[in-house]
């Protein structure tokens, strides 16, 4: 009668322990590494061969999950695979486009694998996924930099309508525009980026300006300006800036705006109210701009060479020696450098201006008379020794004159009795034959050459490059900078870490 | 009549020369005066036999005198005439002699023996008179080519208005003094589209230029620029070249684009160089090219000796980095020379190293395809810091300089060995072994010493090799900017120096202004800079990608075509045997490098190949002749878009033969004759000859270095070096049999009989070693 109770006693242990034991071996079994967690610990120990093996029978059983794709590409990339990793990474990039940082690696693996057209389309569509301007300005310069300019520019105009604001490349926009001929666009950019205070270059500012005297805006050209030079609290008049303005104006016909600036701008007898002079001048008001010198002259500072200088050339523009000579003598004649003091004297000549040529011809030096016939010339001439004087005349010719050297030439010819030749030679370089009075030289109808508004002193032409200083323009400064030296690469080799296998033994 | 005299002159060494330097072709001379000449001299020829004749030769000028302005940039070196013009002027055989104007001027007598003066100024000068005379002075020289790129004197004031004016007349050009800044407006009146837009197109922005305009007929215009809409008589000639020389606006040489830090040639220096300065056809040395092939040398550097690797197969085995290599890279490839330069110290115990390091070093100097050479012996950095060493102010860098810490573990290491009487292991830590370039050098325990650092370096690497086998090379570390008398030390040590340059030309530097010229001046010495990049440049200073070497094909491509610009140079890091990636690499080059068709050379061969471009002397002898000396090591002159021409063997002496590449003639002179003469004739002409069989064969190219042509048509023999099978090819008549034999003193290596295929082209592929000089010999069969 025991036996049925002890049954019933052994039935639930045996029920229990079946459970444990069959939920042990599920355990076990659902605990055994699968591929995934096998090739990581292969990678872990460094086995990556046998780790790629198992991901390639993984990859040709069908299997395109994104962490074997991810693990295939990294092995490959590990072993120098190259095209495999580039498969893996497009495969992974196509599944993932929202993945900026997997985007961003594809965008890299083309960079470092040197694919510029596949590196550059995929940072286009970087761009697409989600803004960012360290991805703009890498896009824009890299467009830039192999001359794809059509595609720059739609790139910097996507980028703006994103957000991109950098300055240097909306300018750049602007120009572009301007250069396909979109004027209109083009003031507009430039506006917008002034407007919000950021148009400080120089170059950017003067971009603007002929951008508003094509597009015919005088008053706002004024506005811009005298806002430009404004003095700040108890400084001066930015008249370097002012004058590279009127220069520019003047060169673009726009003279109301100028003459506007220039009076508005500057102080009797400094060099933005010469300014107005140089507008007369281009505006063919030859008269009175000799007249506006001679007022000038009364209020200008006689002690600033380089404006004196100016103040003289325009003064031989406007056809007044006299006045020139005034002027160079207020500001002191042995201030001048030689070819100065040269024009002088041979305007003076021409003109007959015997006295002043005399005070003028003291100041040059004997070796500056050799070197300059037509003047030596005119010395014989004075002095009575007239075959000397046309044995030099003869050594001269007349075709690459300018304009008062011309006027010298025809009045030596003259008094020396070749008259005729002198007209006809003139005749034949298209020059109006003029009757010389001596005190009022007729125009030859040959126009100098511009001269230059600017401050720089004396330099016929400032160096390109630093009209784009300013706070940006460390961008256009081409002698700085990443013109590196030696080449390519010349960062030093790195440390061969010497040291690396003595500390891993130890 | 005439002919056959001058073919019978050209036997003697007197007549033919004569009559023709006198540069009148004969058939200009009178016949009656010739046939006079012809009787004198054979009269007189058995008593005349040490009569010297003085040739009418014109000597090709090869020199160019580049003028720079030492404030601005301070040494030749960091010059953008020797960073982006030098190549493209060695590539068209120019020897650039660079000069600082604040240091005066060469002597006016001293100005014959120039091409032209070159200037690329950069700031205002401080002397502009000074500089502007003397160019005035000596362009006044009508021979003199004057070649400016950039501004004549930048910011020269009103008063040198004379002098720039009579520059710029020169150049063709008359200075309408005026720059437009803002170019709205300005568009393009004239452009030459093969001189302008080479890397990159002109801009759609017209850069800011200056006003020039063109003036005499031969002045070419290859960019003129209109000032103004409308004005269609204000151009602006921006480049241009004529008989005076050629002058490049700054704005249309090289754009940079700082975003990018990269540049662009925007005219092509090639061509705008050629026009500005050659006056004519004439051989140009090419160091690129022996036997006709493109040289192949490979060379590494002993940095990572003892880095262990991770490479799969031998990381279990703890194989070090050089170890791989020897395995991986060096031994498999007996037919591929390399040169390895060991770094001393790293092979030195008192810095941790064990014979582990040495015996590898043995192993890999025993080999007969691997050249003996030095990669300094405590591996400076910064080389300038050594010119004026001072240890106490080393001493003071070492001591300041911030320590990785180390570990708990490292610390207790350090107790127990210390308590152990036992010397402490060499770790990071150790503060005379640098772990970054912060310091001046790796190895810092010793005083610097120059005589050890290179004399000593040389010494060690040597002692690791067979006896008899000598270093013959000394590889620059570091910054790769040795001073004078580091240069002056390996020369005096009998060997040949290389390093620095870190060419490149690929999508990631795309332009030629990242491959260097031939060398580096340093005072009176040269620097052979390598031809091709290392890995650091590819793998951001071996940061990674450690594939990134791969990309090494695109620069290889690049400078092959469409001209050959830099021989295959496979330069690499032991620390290649680390990373797979990096490994893989290395021997993806080796295998190219076995199927191409090049001519492998070792290291200290090409950079004796580079250093001798700058000592080849050549005369004008006619409009197709020439006269060559000083071709000791270098072998190989370039005739340039030579298509309708080719080497006239007959008329030619110490020439092996000529091969065309790129449209160009690569004509190979024979080493072993001090006197050249190459003379070219119509291609049609030329190539008959070759068939006709009445010549010796024509060397078309060769793997082996071949020299000391002796024999005849029929029998000829040259000496032969070089690695891997021999294969070459020669020109002869079409069906000719020939046996060829290699021997070595008496011992016959191979032999083999060749056909000549129907156009004439006999092909060899001599299995032999040629390690050690062979003779080859080739007798024909008819």
């Amino acid at each position: 009668m025991i036996e049925p109770r002890r049954r019933q006693r052994w039935k639930p242990q045996l029920l229990v322990m079946l459970v444990l034991f069959i939920g042990a071996a599920v355990a076990g079994v659902l605990l055994l590494p699968g591929d995934a967690e096998r090739v990581a610990m292969l990678e872990r120990d460094g086995s990556n061969e046998r780790a790629l093996k198992l991901l390639e029978q993984r990859f040709a059983a069908g299997d395109r999950s994104q962490r074997t794709l991810y693990q295939l590409e990294q092995l490959y990339a590990h072993f120098g695979q190259l095209p495999k990793a580039r498969t893996m990474l497009e495969r992974l990039a196509a599944a993932r486009p929202g993945d900026l940082v997997l985007q961003r690696r594809l965008v890299t693996f083309y960079r470092e694998t040197q694919d510029t057209e596949a590196y550059l389309s995929s940072l286009s569509r970087l761009l697409t996924r989600r803004y960012s301007e360290p991805v703009c300005r890498e896009l824009v310069s890299g467009l830039r930099l192999i001359g794809h300019f059509a595609r720059e520019r739609d790139a910097i105009e996507r980028c703006r309508h994103k957000g991109y604001r950098r300055i240097e490349d909306i300018v750049r926009l602007a120009e572009l525009e301007a250069a396909n001929g979109n004027l209109r666009q083009a003031t507009t950019l430039l506006r917008k980026v002034d407007e919000v205070g950021h148009l400080e270059g120089d170059r950017e500012r003067l971009t603007l300006l002929a951008l508003l005297s094509e597009g015919g805006e005088p008053r706002e050209i004024v506005e811009r300006v005298l806002h430009w030079i404004a003095p700040a609290s108890g400084g001066h008049v930015d008249d370097r800036f002012a004058l590279l303005a009127l220069d520019l104006l003047g060169r673009r016909q726009a003279f109301t705006p100028a003459m506007e600036i220039a009076r508005k701008a500057g102080k009797p007898g400094d060099a933005i109210s010469l300014g107005v002079a140089h507008l007369l001048l281009d505006q063919d008001q030859t008269n009175a701009a000799r007249a506006y010198l001679r007022g000038w002259l009364e209020q200008a500072d006689h002690g600033d060479r380089a404006l004196a200088e100016k103040a003289i050339r325009l003064a031989l523009d406007a056809e007044d020696p006299s006045l020139a000579f005034e002027m160079a003598t207020r500001t002191g004649l042995s201030r001048f450098h030689q070819p100065q003091l040269v024009a002088l004297a041979e305007a003076l000549a021409a003109t007959g201006k015997r006295a002043e040529f005399d005070t003028v011809r003291l100041e040059i030096a004997s070796e500056t008379i050799t070197a300059h016939p037509l003047l030596g010339a005119m010395i014989e001439f004075n002095r009575g020794a007239t075959s000397s004087s046309r044995e030099l005349l003869d050594t001269v010719s007349a075709d690459a004159l300018g304009r008062w050297r011309l006027a010298l030439w025809a009045r030596l010819m003259r008094d020396s009795g070749e008259a005729q030749a002198a007209d006809t030679k003139l005749r034949s370089l298209g020059v109006v034959t003029a009757s010389l009075p001596d005190d009022k030289p007729r125009i030859l109808q040959r126009r100098t050459r511009r001269i230059s508004l600017r401050l720089a002193g004396g330099a016929k032409r400032s160096h390109a490059v630093k009209l784009t200083q300013g706070k940006r323009g460390k961008a256009a400064n081409v002698k700085n900078s990443a013109y590196r030296s030696g080449g390519a690469a010349s960062r030093p080799a790195p440390v061969a870490r010497p040291l690396a296998a003595v500390e891993k033994r130890g | 009549m005439v002919v056959a005299l001058r073919e019978w002159g050209r036997t003697r060494s007197g007549l033919a020369g004569f009559i023709a330097r006198t540069g009148r072709p004969p058939d200009r001379v009178p016949v009656i005066a010739l046939l006079l000449a012809g009787w004198i001299w054979i009269v007189a020829a058995p008593f005349a036999h040490g009569v010297e004749i003085t040739y009418n030769a014109n000597p090709v000028q090869r020199q160019v005198l580049a003028l720079y302005d030492g404030k601005a940039e301070p040494t030749p070196t960091d010059t953008r005439i020797h960073r982006f013009a030098e190549m493209p002027l060695n590539y068209l055989g120019f020897v650039l002699v660079y000069r600082d104007v604040n240091k005066g001027f060469p002597d006016a007598d001293t100005l014959s023996s120039y091409a032209a003066v070159l200037t690329w100024f950069l700031e205002p000068l401080s002397d502009p008179r000074a500089v502007g005379d003397w160019l005035m002075r000596a362009t006044a020289a009508t021979r003199l080519r004057y070649v400016v790129l950039g501004e004549l004197l930048p910011e020269a004031g009103e008063e040198l208005a004379p002098v720039t004016d009579r520059l710029y007349a020169k150049l063709g050009l008359a200075d309408g003094d005026d720059q437009v800044e803002v170019t709205i407006g300005s568009s393009v009146a004239e452009i030459d589209a093969a001189m302008i837009g080479f890397e990159r197109p002109l801009d759609k922005v017209l850069p800011s230029y200056p006003v020039l305009r063109a003036v005499g007929e031969r002045t070419r215009v290859h960019l003129g620029l209109q000032v103004r809409p409308g004005a269609s008589s204000e151009v602006s000639a921006v480049v241009v070249t004529g008989p005076g020389g050629g002058y490049a606006a700054e704005a249309f040489t090289i754009y940079f684009e700082p975003n990018a830090d990269r540049l662009a040639w925007t005219i092509d220096p090639f061509r705008f160089f050629a026009k500005a300065i050659v006056g004519g056809m004439y051989p140009v040395p090419d160091a690129t090219t022996v036997g006709g092939r493109r040289i192949y040398f490979s060379h590494i550097d002993g940095d990572g000796w003892n880095n262990l690797t991770e490479v799969e197969s031998y990381k279990t085995e703890g194989l070090r980095s050089s170890e791989v290599v020897l395995r991986e890279a060096i031994r498999p490839f007996p037919d591929l020379p390399v040169s390895i330069g060991l770094i001393g110290c790293d092979v030195d115990p008192q810095y941790g190293a064990d014979d582990g390091s040495a015996a590898i070093a043995r192993a890999l100097y025993a080999l007969a395809q691997v050249e003996v050479a030095s990669h300094t012996h405590t591996h400076p950095y910064n080389w300038s810091f050594f010119e004026d060493y001072d240890r106490a102010s080393e001493i003071a860098k070492i001591e300041a300089y911030q320590r990785p810490e180390l570990s708990l573990r490292q610390r207790l290491s350090e107790k127990v060995h210390l308590m152990a009487g036992k010397p402490v292991p060499v770790t990071g830590a150790n503060k005379y072994i640098a772990g970054t370039d912060d310091l001046p050098r790796t190895y810092l325990k010793n005083p610097f010493d120059l005589g050890g650092e290179v004399a000593g370096g040389l010494r060690t690497a040597e002692n690791f090799a067979p006896a008899g086998k000598r270093a013959r090379l000394y590889q620059w570390s570091g910054d790769t900017t040795p001073f004078e008398a580091a240069i002056k030390a390996t020369r005096a040590a009998g060997v040949r120096n290389i390093n620095g340059g870190d060419s490149r030309l690929d999508g990631e530097f795309p332009s030629v202004a990242y491959v260097p010229p031939l060398a580096r001046a340093v005072g009176s010495e040269r620097q052979i800079y390598a031809a091709n990049s290392n890995e650091n440049t590819y793998t951001n200073d071996w940061t990674g990608p450690y594939y990134g070497f791969f990309m090494l094909e695109e620069t290889l491509r690049n400078t092959e075509r469409p001209r050959r610009l830099k021989p295959f140079n496979l330069y690499y890091h032991m620390y290649s045997g680390e990373k797979p990636a990096a490994l893989a690499a290395v021997r993806h080059f080796l295998e190219l490098a076995r199927t191409s068709e090049v001519a492998p050379v070792t290291a200290s061969d090409y950079a004796a190949i580079a250093d001798n471009f700058f000592d080849i002397a050549i005369e004008r002898i006619d409009e197709l002749s020439w006269a060559i000396t000083g071709h000791t090591d270098l072998e190989t002159v370039r005739f340039d878009d030579a298509d309708a021409l080719g080497l006239d063997l007959a008329r030619s002496e110490g020439v092996l033969g000529a091969t065309r590449v790129n449209g160009g003639l690569y004509v190979t002179l024979d080493r072993a004759r001090p006197r050249a003469l190459v003379t070219l004739a119509a291609r049609t002409e030329t190539e008959a000859a070759n068939r006709s069989g009445v010549r010796r064969p024509s060397l078309r190219d060769s793997r082996w270095r071949l020299s000391d042509l002796q024999g005849s048509a029929c029998n000829l023999k040259l000496a032969a070096t070089g690695y891997g099978p021999g294969d070459m090819r020669f020109d002869t008549m079409p069906g000719r049999r020939y046996d060829v034999t290699v021997m070595r003193g008496d011992d016959m290596l191979t032999s083999l009989s060749a056909v000549a295929d129907d156009s004439g082209v006999l092909r060899l592929a001599l299995a032999a070693n040629a390690i050690d000089p062979v003779q080859v010999r080739l007798v024909c069969r008819d």
